[in-house]
């Protein structure tokens, strides 16, 4: 059983008057090779969560285990567990600090006391994996490359440990649009080669892009634990009650869904959305031309409150 | 993780007595007072000690138990200095076990040093613990102005003290997440000798250091944008009043602290 949390409860500063609970009885597994994605409103307790998951928290009460390890046992060696467990903090390039690229993606490696070669192998691969060139960037100072490029040496560098799980905490916050697609990209295709990944986020859009299973944390509780199609196509109501919405994308079909329009509401990724509105637009026009009609609606639309959902139907 | 235990800025809020009191008074009251337990040798002298604190801790309306937090970083000096005074006073052996030796002497001296740090400790957290750390260094800046004559930045003084404590929880905070990261790959901040732990700092205290120096450049940036220029002409929002009831316990203190030092 790969990653298995049960019962996980935790609270921050207990026994004081600022005693908050940050997770209450949270269940869960993970299988390996799967792509998971963790939202939740901030404080729902998304961060204290994953740091269990490599024993930088103990979990008490209730257990974590990772490959048959008790996270929570005194004789687990944390370190090990830690080789296995690759965590990426929220802005990990803020953690560089060595005078190369190449040292600092070296840090995990040589502190675990490998063999030069090994360190370099584990360097190169890593780095490959980030889509970081050894050659071109290994040599210069972490701190001369752009927000993207640092994110990604602060994410090899944990690479470089040889986890066969990962997770990250925001990875994508403040990056710019390509730096945040490349990143994606890149994340998608180390779990196509079998890499467990736990992403925790508040967008939406880059959970549509990825993942494969959503679960839902709120004020610590686990609300949902579902396939991502099935959590944005039918359990909108859950989580606009969690102070979460479905990807903006989706809220186009769910607009047109009110209006009336025969519209899927399973399609998630901005390609599948404007694949699935085009389908709708040919068969809905059928034989006349509907779009005369529909920018009446939409300017219409524009000039009213929308008191009750009026239907768009192409004539 | 004990380092986001620290408890820097201990203050309580309220609306006691102790807390409506000028910042000023309150910093004239505990100098007085550090200085008086400097001075006084004799029981009763901390006894009446002793009896101030326990004044400042009803007029403050403080919990006893938040004044003994305070001193839970100094328990370990206390013991040592006790133990150190108890062992090492020459006079009657009351037990003797090898070398080590346990006199009369010592075991008074002993108590009284022990009853010294934490009177002073407990007098010292009265005043952290019912003044915000903003009226602190207004109390500082003013108390520090006359000496601007001769020289001394009394508002940059006090402008760097009041940013100073306004980031140490800050920097807690990014401490406790970067040391967590560093652990993430492979660290080890508790291994090896002291030499290798020194060295298991660096990746700490780099990205420490780095993010500092963009904290204060960021906020560098944020005063010049609000058009700060120094203390030259500035007005403030906040004004410090004596009031009668200032001048009343400054005189009540002194009059007890004299005769403290002068009887007792």
């Amino acid at each position: 059983m790969p990653i298995a949390v049960r019962h996980l409860s935790h609270v921050y500063m207990p026994g004081t008057p600022m005693a908050v609970p940050s997770l209450r009885d949270v269940s869960f597994e993970v299988a390996d090779g799967e792509l998971v994605g963790i939202i939740g409103p901030t404080g729902s307790g998304k961060s204290t969560l994953v740091q269990h998951l490599n024993g930088l928290i103990r979990p008490r009460p209730g257990t974590v285990f990772v490959d048959g390890q008790d996270v929570g046992d005194r004789r687990t060696d944390l370190r090990q567990l830690r080789l296995k467990v690759g965590l990426v903090f929220q802005y990990p390039e803020h953690q560089l600090f060595e005078e190369t690229v190449y040292d600092d993606v070296a840090f995990g490696p040589r502190s675990m006391g490998l063999e030069p070669a090994e360190v370099d192998r584990r360097v190169r691969r890593a780095m490959a994996m980030m889509g970081l060139d050894v050659e071109t960037l290994g040599r210069r100072s972490p701190f001369e490359l752009s927000g993207g490029q640092r994110r990604r040496v602060a994410i090899a560098g944990v690479l470089a440990l040889g986890c066969s799980k990962l997770i990250l905490d925001e990875p994508t916050a403040g990056l710019d649009p390509a730096g945040r697609r490349e990143l994606l990209r890149l994340l998608t295709r180390l779990n196509r080669e079998g890499m467990t990944i736990l992403l925790v986020t508040h967008d939406m859009d880059d959970l549509a892009e990825v993942a494969r299973r959503v679960l839902v944390l709120s004020e610590g509780r686990l609300v949902a634990d579902a396939p991502i199609r099935e959590l944005f196509g039918q359990h909108r109501a859950l989580l606009q009650e969690h102070h979460l919405d479905v990807p903006a994308a989706v809220r186009i079909l769910y607009g047109l869904r009110e209006r009336g329009a025969e519209v899927r509401l399973d399609r998630i990724t901005v390609d599948e959305v404007a694949a699935e509105v085009a389908r709708w637009w040919r068969s809905a026009r059928g034989a006349s031309d509907g779009r005369a009609a529909v920018e009446r609606e939409g300017s219409r639309a524009h000039g009213h409150r929308r008191d009750r959902p009026r239907p768009v139907r192409p004539r | 993780m004990a380092i986001g235990e620290i408890a820097l800025g201990q203050y309580v809020p309220g609306e006691s007595f102790l807390h409506r009191l000028d910042p000023r008074t309150k910093i004239g009251l505990t100098t007085g007072f550090v200085a008086l337990m400097f001075m006084v040798h004799t029981w009763w002298g901390y006894a009446a000690g002793g009896l101030m604190v326990a004044a400042g801790i009803a007029a403050g309306r403080l919990s006893p138990r938040w004044v003994l937090r305070g001193l839970r970083p100094i328990v370990v000096l206390i013991l040592i200095s006790v133990v150190l005074n108890a062992f090492w006073t020459e006079g009657r052996t009351l037990w003797q076990w090898g070398p080590l030796r346990l006199t009369a002497e010592g075991l008074e001296r002993a108590g009284m040093m022990g009853l010294r740090l934490v009177l002073l400790v407990a007098g010292a957290s009265l005043l952290t613990l019912t003044t915000s750390p903003i009226d602190l260094t207004d109390a500082l800046e003013r108390l520090l102005g006359p000496l601007r004559r001769i020289g001394v930045p009394a508002h940059e003084l006090a402008m760097m003290m009041s940013i100073a404590l306004r980031f140490v929880p800050t920097l807690i905070e990014e401490a406790d997440r970067i040391m967590k990261a560093q652990m993430a790959r492979g660290a080890a901040f508790d291994r090896g000798n002291l030499l290798a732990r020194a060295r298991g700092l660096v990746p700490l205290l780099v990205p420490l250091f780095v993010s500092a120096f963009r904290r204060a450049d960021e906020l560098a940036l944020a005063m010049e944008a609000r058009c700060y220029r120094g203390g030259q002409g500035r007005t403030r929002l906040r004004q410090l009043h004596m009031h009668p009831r200032d001048w009343a316990t400054l005189a009540l203190f002194a009059a007890g602290a004299v005769g403290v030092a002068v009887w007792l």
